[in-house]
């Protein structure tokens, strides 16, 4: 394995001997616009790190009975930044090999074996991206990896997976990020920045309560350094604003913070408080309930109050339990009760058909002509969870950094 | 308007189309796609009128005082949003003395050939974000009316 620090001396460090470009990572996103941000480095590594694996996987399915890798594997597959392409974000990635390639395309026919595993992770992002199953021959536990790869992306950033020299290839980004690692453990980690105020605190563990401004309590892993900012929190009854690494649930849940890289007293307006419409759901439903028949114009069914009180329910469920924020909600001239969304870089529309119980739903990215579509039957068992889990992807938790 | 009388498009960009939004296509200084988004009864064209041939004011008296509609106020989108979007515009002065009410300035915003209803939806999100972000033209927005969604980027 190639550590870290190495890897970076060796990405800026010109190849000795033969090169060839082995991968397009094609980062996008505002930030991306014109220059590589520093931090995204560090997907780089995490990518290499991820090939390794996927070979080292593929080797010993072909190889089922060695227990042991070759001498000189890992070291064989080095990759280096020969720079990075004007205009855009492109680092000009290629395969760095310093000593001699093993020969092991032997077993998978004319195929270098860490090419296979480039094309397999390509394959892997893209199945996921587009809702596939992922392809038989990736190795499972390779999947954790997926956690550091991606951790540097912002909510509208994406990094295109393609083939050398290529422009068009798979989509990684936070969505499909969280769903591989899902399959492969369960839970998954992700940056976070909170609010609250601390409410207990054992320096014992290292670690502290903090109580968020929706009420809920999380545990916070911290370095002893910052245990004097939490006490003040907890004496004062201050707020703290606590960066780091938070562990996620399947749902999306926010299960405790596993490490916090920053610990500071918050600045005034810091609280946190649930974006999105201010005027609370049941509030919105209950003013349709009051519509007369002819209410546009002359056109237009008055609404069934038992209907508007089923959709309150789910709604309020939906963006309880996903955290997410309060949709401005719309009656519309057949019918439907419209909740719409504004964040970001994503426009979202969810007609939800309060006789047939289902919601179809249409986001659009407002920089590009990017758009998503779900259809959710209501009444189907998870159906909560697919509407909740597939808005999150775009309107993304509060909790997010 | 049959499609084989379409005159020349609008074709400068910065032109504004004003549109009327329905009371209930308002909501705590946003206005709902639904305000963008045309039906096939409406032959899937937006109404609009021209900042060339009248007044964000004089475009809502027509709509509230002449045709009897409701109407919160007057938004817009310039004829180069709409070509972002692959919308035509088209100047559709309705004359007199055929109809009861004539208007001059009275334009469409061709939603007609995009024949995906998941693409027609998301064009009239992405248009009335822009008609959001431009404000209420007439009445002047009070800063309780002013678009106020926390979440956006900077």
């Amino acid at each position: 394995m190639v550590l870290a620090g190495g890897l970076i001396q060796t990405l800026m460090k010109s190849a000795e001997t033969s090169e060839e470009r082995f991968v397009s990572l094609i980062f996008r996103g505002q930030r991306f616009d014109a220059s590589m941000p520093v931090p995204a480095l560090a997907e780089l590594i995490a990518y290499q790190d991820i090939v390794v694996a996927v070979a080292r996987g593929l080797f010993f399915a072909a190889n089922r009975d060695r227990s042991r890798l070759p001498k000189g594997f890992e070291a064989s597959f080095k990759l280096a930044m020969r720079g990075v392409e004007k205009g855009s974000a492109v680092p000009f990635i290629v395969r760095v090999d310093e000593a001699p390639k093993l020969p092991l395309h032997v077993v998978f026919g004319e195929r270098d074996l860490f090419e296979r595993a480039r094309d397999l992770v390509e394959a892997t992002i893209d199945a996921v991206a587009n809702d596939r199953a992922l392809p038989t021959e990736l190795p499972v536990d390779v999947l954790p990896r997926f956690t550091a790869f991606g951790r540097t992306l912002d909510n509208d950033d994406s990094i295109i997976v393609a083939q050398p020299g290529k422009v068009s290839g798979a989509t990684y980004d936070k969505r499909v990020r969280r769903l591989l690692v899902l399959r492969g453990q369960g839970t998954y980690e992700d940056e976070v920045n909170l609010v609250g105020e601390v409410r207990a605190a054992d320096k014992d563990k290292d670690g502290f309560f903090i109580r968020l401004d929706d009420e809920q309590k999380l545990e916070v892993r911290t370095p002893r350094a910052f245990f004097p900012v939490a006490l003040r929190s907890m004496t004062e009854s201050a707020s703290i604003r606590v960066r780091g690494t938070g562990l996620f649930d399947a749902e999306g849940t926010l299960l405790r913070v596993s490490m916090a890289s920053d610990v500071s007293m918050a600045e005034e307006g810091d609280e946190q408080t649930r974006p999105g419409c201010p005027t609370p759901v049941e509030a919105q439903l209950e003013s349709l309930k009051a519509l007369a028949p002819g209410w546009y114009d002359g056109v237009g069914d008055s609404y069934e109050p038992a209907k508007l009180d089923w959709l309150a329910k789910l709604l309020v469920a939906v963006l309880d339990g996903f955290q997410l924020p309060r949709p401005y909600i719309y009656p519309t001239q057949e019918g439907l009760a419209r909740a719409e969304w504004s964040v970001n870089k994503w426009e979202v529309s969810s007609d939800f058909d309060l006789s047939a119980r289902q919601a179809d739903i249409v986001a659009a990215r407002v920089d590009s002509q990017e758009v998503r579509e779900l259809i959710v039957p209501l009444s189907e068992p998870g159906a909560e969870s697919t509407l909740g889990r597939w808005l999150q992807g775009l309107l993304a938790h509060p909790h997010a950094a | 308007m049959p499609r084989d009388q379409l005159p020349p498009p609008l074709t400068d960009d910065d032109e504004l189309l004003y549109r009327q939004v329905h009371p209930k296509d308002f909501l705590d200084g946003r206005v709902a796609s639904s305000a963008f988004n045309p039906s096939k009864e409406h032959d899937y064209e937006v109404s609009v009128a021209r900042e060339t041939k009248t007044t964000p004011e004089g475009a809502y008296l027509h709509h509230t005082e002449r045709l009897k509609r409701a109407s919160i106020g007057t938004w817009a989108v310039s004829v180069g949003q709409a070509r972002a979007e692959q919308f035509w515009s088209y100047p559709d002065p309705i004359p007199p003395p055929q109809d009861a009410v004539p208007d001059p300035a009275h334009a469409i915003i061709d939603f007609s050939t995009v024949s995906s209803s998941g693409q027609r939806r998301a064009k009239a999100l992405r248009l009335a974000r822009q008609a959001t972000d431009r404000g209420r033209l007439h009445p002047p927005a009070t800063p309780s009316e002013a678009p106020r969604d926390t979440q956006r980027d900077a």
